[in-house]
C-alpha cells in the first residue's frame, strides 16, 4: 500500500491550505458562530468554482470524479482551519444518497445546482431512539394515491437550519432497527408541515430538529425503489464516519502546532515551558497519536469506497476509534499545556477541543465503533 | 479501626445535616445556576448562592471546626467534612464564599491578629463579605513567585499598582487576598507580602473574561494607584510567600481547616452517570445495559471507591504514617483527573447527544457533562496545575531531586 500522496494531490493540498488559510482564518469561523446560518454561501460558490465540490462526484454526475482520498485532503484542511462550509452534510451525507439512490432526473434537479454552489443540502436520517443507528426509523411514509404523508422527527439534521434542500429517511414498510422498508425522499426546505428548529451545538455550530407533521410529498421525490436505502444509508454512516476522521486529523495537527508553539514561547521560572521534559513528553506525546489517528485516517479514506462493506466497516471503526482516542488525548493536553488561557474563549485553542469533541460524536462514537469493531466475524 | 464509621458526635451531625437538607432543599430558582464556585457569572445566580449560603450557616452547618469566638462550633477536624458528605449526597447547591472559607479563612485563622479574626471570619461563615484570590498574574501563573504588582509604603498606606489575572469571583467580592511586591530590591520570594485587600478601594477595575463554555466567573482586575491602609498587610511585610504557601496548601485540600470539608469528600460523579446511563437510550434500550458502558462506569466506581477511601485515610495520621503529607497532597491532583475522566464518560454515554450546547432544550441531564467536561480544565489548572502538583509531590514527597 501507497502512503504517498500523488502529485497531483499533493497540489490539492497546497492550494486548499493556501486558499483557505488566506480565505478562512480562524477569525471568520469566530465571527460565524453569532451567524444564523454560521457559514458563507458565497464563499460556499468560490469552493464550488474551485472545483471542491465536484471532487466527490462522478464525472457522469457532472463531477471531477475524485477518490475520497481527494476529498479526505480537503476535510482535513477543514478541521486545521475549522472551516463551517457544510461539506460533510450537502455533499457526502444529502449529496451521497441522491447520487446513490436518485435517478438521472434528479441528479440533474439536485446535484448539479450543489455542485454548482448554488445550494446546500441536509440529509435527516437521525432519530432520538436511534443512538448510531440509521434503520432505526420511527418516522413513517403512509402511501396515498400517487403521494407519501411523512410524520416524524429528525435530530441532529447537519446543515438542517440552512439547507436548501432536505432528504430524509422514513419507513414505508416495517419496524425501527429493520433493514428493510426505509426510503427516501427530497423535500424543497419550504415543503408545508415541514419544521425546522435551529439547535447549537458545542462547537459553535449549527444543526436542526426537523419535524413533520403530516408531510404530502409526490411519489416522485422518492429517491430509488421503495423501502430498499438501508445499504445507502449505511455506506453513508461510514462516510461520515472517515470524513470526521479526516477533519479530525487537521483539528490535531492544529492543535498540536499551536501547543508547540506556546511551549517556544511562554515563560515561567525565567525558561520556556518547553525546557520542561515533562512538558516535552507531553508534546510528543501528542505527537505520536496525531501520528497514529493519521494513519489510520488514511486508511479509513482508502477503504471506505471498497465495495465489500466488511472491508470498509473494520478501517472505519479502527479509524474512528482512534479519532476519539487519540483526538481527546491531543486536545485535552493542548488545553492543559496553554494553563489559564486555555479554558478562556478567546483563545483559539478552545475552539479545536470544542470542535474534536463534536467530531467524536458524530457518525458513531467512539464505544459504537468499538461495540462494531469487536463484533466482525473475525473475532 | 474504621475510619468509614461515625463518632458520636459526628453521627449526630450527619443526622442533622440529612435532616436539614433534605427538608431546606432549594426549589429551582427559575435561572440556570453554575456548576461550581468557579463559574458564578450574573448578580442573580451570586444573589441566590449567598442567600443558600446564609441559610446554611444559619443551621450551624457551615464552620463547624472554626472556634465559636469567630463564629464557628469549635468542633474536632472532620467534622466539617460530614456535613460536606451530607451535601454531596442530598445534591444541594454549593457553598458559595469558597475562597473565603477554604483559602482566606484558614490563613487568617492561622496567622492574622486578633483584631483580623473579629473583623473577618464571622463575615466569611454568613456570606456577608465574599472573597476573591490575586495570586496570578499574565506572566506569573505557575511561578507564581516572579509576580510584580507592587505596594509601596506611603506613611500609613500602601499604593497598589499591577494587573492580576483569573481571578474567580473577583466582580462580587468584597475582599482579595491579595500578593504584591513590597521589596523589589529583595530576591524573589522574599520581597512579596500578603494583603487583605478591600476590592472597593478606588483605583480598582475588574474585567469579567469568558471561558470556552461561554460561561464567565474569573476576571482580571487592574490597580491604578490604589491607596490601602497599612492595616490590611497580614502578618509582617515580606512573610507573603510563607503565607502563600499556606493558603496554597489549603486551596488543594493538603492541610485540615477548611469551613466547607473540601471538594473531594463527597464524590457523586459516579452516581450521575449511572442515573444518565438509565436515562439515555441506545438502539431503542437504556445506555446501561450496554456493556461496554458498564465496564468504564465500573471502572470509575471502583476508583471512586479508592479515592473516597484514600481521603478517609489520610484523615487518621496513623494510617499515613510514613509519609502524613502525601495522601492528603495527591487529593487535588487524583480528584481533578478523576473529574475530567468521568465528565468524558458522561459525554460518551450521551452519545449523539454530547454535540448538544448545554443549555439547550434537549441536552442529557441538562448538559450536565458538557459542562463539567469543559470546566474541568479550571480544577485540572486551576489552583496549580497537574504539572506543578506532580513536581510538588515528587521534590516533597518521594524527595526526588529538585529540577532547575
Ligand atoms: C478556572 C480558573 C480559575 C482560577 N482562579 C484563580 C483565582 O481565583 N486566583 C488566582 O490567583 N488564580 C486563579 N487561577 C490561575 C491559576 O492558578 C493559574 O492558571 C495556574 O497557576 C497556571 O498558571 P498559568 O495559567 O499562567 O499557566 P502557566 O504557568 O503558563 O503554565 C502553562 C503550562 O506549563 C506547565 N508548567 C509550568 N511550569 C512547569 C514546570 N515547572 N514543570 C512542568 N510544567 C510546567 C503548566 O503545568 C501548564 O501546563 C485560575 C485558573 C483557572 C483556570
Amino acid at each position: 500500500m501507497n502512503f504517498d500522496l500523488t502529485p497531483d494531490q499533493k497540489l490539492l493540498e497546497s492550494t486548499m491550505a493556501s486558499f483557505l488559510k488566506k480565505e478562512s482564518p480562524v477569525s471568520r469561523f469566530r465571527a460565524l458562530r453569532e451567524d444564523p446560518v454560521g457559514y458563507s454561501k458565497s464563499l460556499w460558490k468560490t469552493m464550488a468554482e474551485l472545483g471542491w465540490i465536484g471532487l466527490a462526484f462522478p464525472e457522469s454526475a457532472g463531477g471531477l470524479g475524485g477518490s475520497f482520498v481527494d476529498v479526505a485532503i480537503l476535510l482535513e484542511q477543514f478541521g486545521a482551519g475549522l472551516v463551517p462550509e457544510p461539506f460533510v452534510a450537502s455533499v457526502l451525507a444529502a449529496g451521497t444518497a441522491i447520487l446513490r439512490a436518485g435517478s438521472a432526473e434528479q441528479h440533474e434537479a439536485y446535484l448539479a445546482p450543489l455542485i454548482a454552489g448554488d445550494t446546500t443540502l441536509a440529509l435527516a436520517w437521525a432519530e432520538r431512539g436511534g443512538r448510531y443507528d440509521p434503520t432505526w426509523v420511527e418516522t413513517t411514509a403512509t402511501k396515498q394515491g400517487d403521494a407519501y404523508v411523512l410524520q416524524g422527527e429528525k435530530i441532529f439534521v447537519q446543515n438542517g437550519h440552512a439547507a436548501d434542500v432536505l432528504v430524509v429517511s422514513a419507513r414505508t414498510a416495517g419496524t425501527p432497527g429493520d433493514t428493510d422498508g426505509i426510503s427516501l425522499f427530497v423535500l424543497p426546505r419550504e415543503t408545508e408541515g415541514l419544521r425546522v428548529t435551529p439547535v447549537n451545538t458545542m462547537d459553535g455550530q449549527k444543526a436542526a430538529t426537523i419535524t413533520l407533521a403530516g408531510v404530502v410529498v409526490p411519489a416522485a421525490s422518492r429517491l430509488g425503489p421503495e423501502g430498499a436505502a438501508a445499504p445507502v444509508l449505511d455506506e453513508i454512516m461510514d462516510l461520515g464516519a472517515a470524513a470526521a476522521c479526516a477533519e479530525g486529523l487537521g483539528v490535531m495537527r492544529a492543535s498540536l502546532a499551536m501547543t508547540v508553539d506556546y511551549l517556544k514561547t511562554r515563560e515561567q521560572f525565567g525558561v520556556k515551558i518547553g525546557t520542561f521534559q515533562a512538558l516535552q513528553h507531553r508534546a510528543v506525546d501528542m505527537f505520536i497519536r496525531t501520528e497514529l489517528a493519521k494513519s489510520t485516517s488514511i486508511l479509513a479514506s482508502v477503504k471506505v469506497s471498497d465495495p465489500d462493506p466488511a472491508e470498509r466497516r473494520f478501517a472505519v471503526s479502527a479509524a474512528k476509534v482512534e479519532l476519539a482516542i487519540c483526538g481527546r488525548y491531543v486536545t485535552q493536553q493542548a488545553i492543559q499545556l496553554h494553563g489559564g488561557i486555555g479554558i478562556t474563549d478567546e483563545h483559539d485553542i478552545g475552539l479545536y477541543f470544542k470542535r474534536m469533541h463534536v467530531l467524536n460524536a458524530l457518525f458513531g462514537d467512539e464505544e459504537h465503533h468499538l461495540a462494531r469493531f469487536g463484533a466482525q466475524p473475525a473475532f | 479501626m474504621d475510619p468509614t464509621r461515625d463518632t458520636a458526635e459526628t453521627r449526630d451531625l450527619r443526622e442533622r445535616a440529612r435532616a436539614f437538607f433534605q427538608d431546606n432543599r432549594p426549589s429551582d430558582p427559575g435561572f440556570k445556576l453554575p456548576q461550581t464556585f468557579l463559574e458564578v457569572e450574573s448578580e442573580e445566580q451570586f444573589l441566590w448562592l449567598k442567600a443558600w449560603q446564609k441559610q446554611v450557616y444559619g443551621a450551624g452547618l457551615l464552620g463547624v471546626e472554626w472556634p465559636a469566638a469567630y463564629g464557628g462550633k469549635g468542633m474536632p477536624s472532620g467534622s466539617q467534612r460530614v456535613v460536606a458528605e451530607e451535601m454531596g449526597r442530598a445534591g444541594v447547591p454549593f457553598i458559595v464564599n469558597r475562597i473565603g472559607l477554604d483559602w482566606a479563612g484558614p490563613t487568617i485563622l492561622a496567622v492574622g491578629t486578633e483584631e483580623q479574626k473579629q473583623r473577618y471570619l464571622r463575615n466569611i461563615l454568613s456570606c456577608d463579605e465574599v472573597w476573591c484570590q490575586g495570586f496570578s498574574e499574565p506572566g506569573a501563573g505557575s511561578d507564581l513567585a516572579s509576580l510584580r504588582t507592587s505596594a509601596v509604603r506611603n506613611g500609613d498606606h500602601y499604593i497598589v499598582n499591577g494587573h492580576k489575572v483569573w481571578t474567580t469571583q473577583a466582580l462580587w467580592a468584597d475582599f482579595m487576598i491579595l500578593l504584591a511586591r513590597t521589596d523589589t530590591s529583595a530576591p524573589k520570594h522574599a520581597g512579596i507580602s500578603y494583603f487583605l485587600f478591600p476590592m472597593k478601594s478606588k483605583g480598582v477595575s475588574v474585567r469579567p473574561l469568558v471561558k470556552m463554555t461561554g460561561e464567565g466567573g474569573f476576571n482580571q482586575v487592574l490597580f491604578e494607584d490604589v491607596l490601602v491602609p497599612a492595616s490590611c498587610l497580614l502578618a509582617g511585610e515580606g512573610d507573603g510567600w510563607r503565607l502563600a504557601v499556606m493558603t496554597l496548601a489549603f486551596e488543594r485540600g493538603a492541610s485540615e481547616g477548611s469551613a466547607t470539608g473540601g471538594a473531594l469528600a463527597a464524590g457523586g460523579d459516579v452516581a450521575r452517570l449511572v442515573a444518565l446511563a438509565k436515562e439515555v437510550s441506545r438502539d431503542g434500550r437504556p445506555a446501561s445495559e450496554d456493556p461496554v458502558m458498564r465496564d468504564r462506569i465500573a471502572e470509575l466506581a471502583i476508583e471512586e471507591e479508592a479515592l473516597l477511601a484514600s481521603a478517609l485515610r489520610a484523615r487518621v495520621p496513623g494510617l499515613v504514617e510514613e509519609r502524613p503529607l502525601a495522601l492528603p497532597f495527591l487529593s487535588k491532583l487524583v480528584a481533578t483527573e478523576f473529574g475530567q475522566r468521568a465528565a468524558a464518560v458522561g459525554q460518551e454515554l450521551e452519545g449523539p447527544l454530547a454535540q448538544y450546547a448545554f443549555g439547550a432544550e434537549r441536552a442529557a441531564d441538562g448538559g450536565h457533562f458538557q459542562r463539567a467536561y469543559m470546566n474541568s480544565f479550571g480544577f485540572t489548572i486551576g489552583g496549580g496545575t497537574s504539572e506543578i502538583q506532580r513536581n510538588l509531590v515528587g521534590e516533597r514527597i518521594l524527595g526526588l531531586p529538585k529540577s532547575t
